[in-house]
């Protein structure tokens, strides 16, 4: 089925019905995705899902009102638009109870656009094989995605932009009997059996480093350093409320002092969203397009915040492109000088990170986030990894570890692609370097 | 108004057409057809905020081939589109059954017949914005009572599940459930410094009978004067103490440091990739003293009104309470017909899918601490030096589910068995068996509240589902306490 001449008749239509004082704005998010599940090397549970979700949003420009409903597609023309026009009878009636919307946001032309990436996706008869020839003895757990994802935004102004690509990912673990792991994925467009079997390959060699036995660790301040993975983990904590212009003005960004230049962070930090890493669409959910590039910290200072329209609208802010959450897309933070081969030797004695796991702010005012280690972590001696360590809980501010406690960041990054999969398959990536810090404290 | 959904479709007629096509091209079909609408509708600082509806309906096709139990969602409920549906999911069972990780059998799909309804006066045929909209702004206003509370909201959502599953070997249930809940919270400012509070109103199966505009407007000043009061409290003390944590805290303790661990496919390690691991072993079942002699942890899926009753779990067995902790000691796991068969331990009917695009898993359902004898004065009186948290803001725990830290939003010492001064940014760590061991007095049933929650995330795909906990606050014995500074 192609998707994408699909919803324009299907749109077309919807918007031949709408008065001259009616707009709507449509999201499409469709997939049909192949989730396989394993355990131990072994299939856990298959599962196949055709998803085409359809958002309306119905604005009625006299009244300064709209209202909003979600429902799903089913392929059938006849079906789908009988369905969405009835929606659109609902939503008319629905805006009518409503009261008007006080930072009401009209539609605009926001121009058209379509991307689309053709990929090599793995056939359902080689895939499992190949999977299970790569881990071999290895107790492999984790799945494997495949399948294409189609996105797009229209609205009755003429705004047309949508988003296509064929991908995957594997995302996966090894274990060995003693509970130690290594964390790793392979994501693309284009499946190839020598680069997944060269992944697990790697995998499987740093598996070997955790067969020693692993070492407890008192709680206190470590040199530590964190692998792109593990800093991206870190990161990702602060797409709630860390750059949004709305959770500034309501009193819940971690970064309020920054913003407000009464903190700062190291020179070193430079953290922009940038769509030229091309994985994610660049239109938000109005159509708007986000600029290629927009620096939230730049050496060290609060630079932009996240807007979207009706935040500016509500706080008297300037919109930058930003989704309804404000939560960045396409995070790049700006590489060091910390050379790959050096970082063991500049660690010296401390903590060698790899993964991080469940992480929440334990105090948001004070940016402080606690979580725990995982998978791959390591206590490191004069340069050399001694052995891997048990799970240790830290608890830091990123006032501290991004800086006066800021060595360095690596000279390379990661891409390290988005793999949740909640209601439907997440789009984005971000591209973030090692961290190599100092005092990291670790509270149990 | 009346509503836009789906005629839900009729599932025996498809299982017959079903059958009829694929012949015995596979050892068993279920078809599962889930419609969730749910209408969330919000105001913020007095005004008007937003309004929205999402009805998501589809049906997940189960097929079994050699022990290989295959999935397929579709949202077309056509009969040509659950044919589609069907065929993919036996052509996944036939690639996957050499692999399998276990040969299922139909056991493990018990025939289930019946219909749950949940308890409730006003369904959401009889939802009226303008009503609804009218509490919520006026709440949303009683919030923001004072300059300094420069943001408030009154969000409410409703959520109407509508399930029913058929299947080759006889399978003919339903499940309604309707939930509603509604969220307060109001966030004062002074110099910089901010403090929230939050009251979660209702979350569990009720209907729309709960918006009950007085009651809102009777929290919301209690709720705005407490984060104004934050404002001027001092920052959290860090020592060692005695934890007195209510309901609106004990819910996330619970769910977090017993609720997960005991889950068996975390068990058996499907979930290492993702939501983690368990601490438990398979023969800790019968031996491990979880916690005190205090402590009775039940699977509770008959409790009038809790977020996750049901008659059936999605697999088909049938849900009767049991307890999982006796008396500190565990005695049984979180796990399905699936996970009892892998791991030969005794489990519940708690398995369960989030939507209708995704497979069922080993969930918690309600997982209630029973109540205890002591009323909330005496576990205060009983207290030397100690701590009251209140309202769960933070939470996080290792993979194994054994460290875990919490941050409440507010807090007030107990000097000399006599509550005392009101203190910021209160969290507290520890490991979950000691915790659980530590555990000196338990609220009796007027401590008791139902509560829950709406996201508990797991799963490869990620699964995000509510599930309930009635609990009473519990007195922990020597907690570490800190506060919050960078």
């Amino acid at each position: 089925m192609q998707m994408k001449s699909y919803i324009d008749r299907l749109t077309n239509a919807l918007f031949n019905n709408l008065k001259n004082n009616e707009d709507l704005i449509i999201n499409l998010h469709f997939e049909e995705s192949d989730f396989l599940r394993f355990n131990k090397a072994r299939a856990r549970q298959t599962t196949h899902v055709w998803q085409a979700n359809f958002a309306m949003s119905y604005l009625n420009n006299s009244t300064q009102k709209n209202s909003r409903k979600r429902f799903l597609l089913t392929g059938d023309y006849e079906m789908d638009i009988a369905q969405a026009s009835l929606a659109l009878n609902y939503l008319r009636e629905m805006a009518q109870e409503l009261p008007a919307d006080p930072f009401f946001i009209s539609a605009e032309n926001f121009g058209t656009s379509f991307e689309k990436t053709t990929g090599q996706l793995p056939a359902s008869e080689i895939i499992l094989d190949e999977i299970f020839s790569a881990a071999g003895q290895a107790d492999f757990v984790g799945q494997v995605v495949t399948g294409p994802i189609f996105q797009s935004i229209i609205n009755s102004k003429g705004t047309n932009h949508a988003f296509a690509t064929d991908s995957f990912f594997v995302d996966y673990s090894l274990f060995l009997e003693n509970q130690k792991a290594v964390k790793n994925s392979y994501a693309g467009t284009c499946w190839s059996k020598n680069d997944l079997q060269q992944n697990l390959h790697e995998s499987k060699t740093l598996l070997k480093k955790l067969e020693i036995i692993p070492r407890d660790i008192k709680r206190g301040k470590y040199r530590t350093y964190f692998t792109p993975s593990a800093h991206e983990e870190m990161t990702g904590i602060l797409g709630w409320g860390g750059f949004s212009g709305a959770s500034f003005k309501e009193g819940q960004c971690p970064f309020r002092a920054l913003y407000e230049n009464q903190e700062s962070f190291s020179s070193k930090i430079t953290l922009k969203q940038d769509f030229s890493l091309g994985v994610c669409p660049r239109f938000n959910a109005e159509g708007e397009l986000a600029p290629q590039t927009l620096a939230l910290i730049e050496e060290g200072r609060g630079k932009n915040l996240l807007v979207s329209r009706r935040s500016a609208k509500e706080f008297n802010l300037i919109a930058n492109g930003a989704n309804g959450g404000e939560s960045p897309c396409s995070v790049v933070i700006s590489p060091g000088k910390l050379k790959r081969e050096n970082i063991l030797k500049e660690l010296g004695t401390g903590l060698y990170i790899s993964n991080l796991h469940y992480l929440n702010f334990s105090d948001r005012q004070a940016a402080r986030i606690t979580g725990m280690t995982r998978y791959a972590c390591f206590y490191v001696e004069n340069g050399e990894i001694v052995a891997p360590i048990n799970d240790l809980r830290f608890d830091e501010s990123f006032y501290n570890c991004w800086g006066k406690n800021l060595i360095d960041l690596t000279d390379f990054s990661e891409i390290i692609p988005n793999v949740s999969t909640y209601f439907s398959r997440g789009i984005n990536a971000n591209k973030i370097p090692g961290i190599l810090v100092d005092d990291f404290n670790f509270t149990l | 108004m009346p509503s836009h959904r789906h005629q839900a479709p009729n599932l025996k007629s498809m299982l017959k057409q079903i059958q009829t096509a694929v012949g015995h091209s596979c050892e068993w079909i279920g078809l599962r057809y889930t419609s969730d609408d749910t209408r969330t509708i919000v105001a913020k600082n007095g005004k008007y905020d937003y309004s929205g509806e999402m009805l998501l309906a589809g049906i997940m096709v189960e097929v079994m081939f050699d022990g290989q139990i295959a999935y397929s969602a579709t949202a077309d409920l056509s009969s040509a589109g659950i044919l589609r549906a069907t065929e993919s999911a036996i052509k996944w069972a036939k690639l996957a059954a050499p692999f399998r990780i276990f040969n299922f059998t139909v056991e493990q799909r018990p025939k289930a017949v019946g219909h749950y309804i949940s308890p409730h006066l006003k369904g959401l045929d009889k939802l009226s914005y303008k009503e609804i909209l009218d509490t919520l702004i006026q709440t949303s206003e009683r919030l923001k009572c004072a300059d300094e509370i420069i943001y408030s909201h009154a969000y409410s959502q409703l959520a109407q599940r509508q399930m029913h599953f058929v299947s080759t070997n006889g399978s003919d249930f339903q499940t309604e459930i309707l939930i509603g809940m509604t969220d307060l919270q109001a966030t004062a400012m002074r110099a910089g410094e901010s403090q929230t509070r939050t009251h979660i109103d209702g979350l569990k199966q009720q209907g729309l009978e709960s918006m009950e505009r007085e009651k809102f407007l009777h929290i919301a000043e209690r709720v705005s004067c407490e984060a104004l009061e934050l404002l001027s409290a001092p920052n959290c003390p860090s020592d060692t103490r005695d934890l007195l944590i209510m309901p609106d805290q004990t819910v996330l303790q619970l769910h977090e440091s017993i609720g997960h661990p005991l889950e068996l496919d975390r068990i058996l390690g499907d979930e290492r990739n993702y939501a983690g691991h368990s601490h438990v072993k398979l023969s800790d079942f019968g031996k491990l003293q979880y916690g005190s002699k205090l402590l009775n942890v039940t699977y509770g899926p008959t409790h009038p009104n809790a977020l996750a009753s049901f008659q059936f779990d999605d697999g088909g067995a049938e849900a009767t309470k049991e307890y999982l902790i006796k008396d500190g000691l565990l005695v049984r796991a979180i796990g399905g017909a699936e996970s009892q068969a892998r791991a030969k331990v005794p489990g519940v009917a708690c398995f369960r899918s989030s939507l209708w695009n995704r497979a069922p898993i080993d969930r918690m359902g309600n997982i209630n601490l029973e109540a205890g004898d002591s009323s909330l004065a005496e576990m205060v009186k009983a207290t030397q030096k100690g701590i009251i948290m209140r309202t769960n803001r933070s939470w996080s725990i290792d993979d194994y589910r054994r460290k875990f830290q919490f941050g409440c939003e507010y807090a007030q010492l107990i000097e000399d068995g006599r509550i005392t001064t009101t203190v910021k940014n209160p969290n507290y760590r520890g490991i979950s068996v000691p915790f659980w061991n530590s555990l000196k007095m338990v609220g009796n049933q007027s401590t008791v509240e139902a509560l829950g929650t709406f996201g508990c995330g797991k799963g490869e795909p990620n699964q995000g589902i509510y599930v309930g906990h009635v609990v009473p606050a519990c007195l922990l014995e020597n907690v570490e306490v800190f506060g919050g500074g960078k």
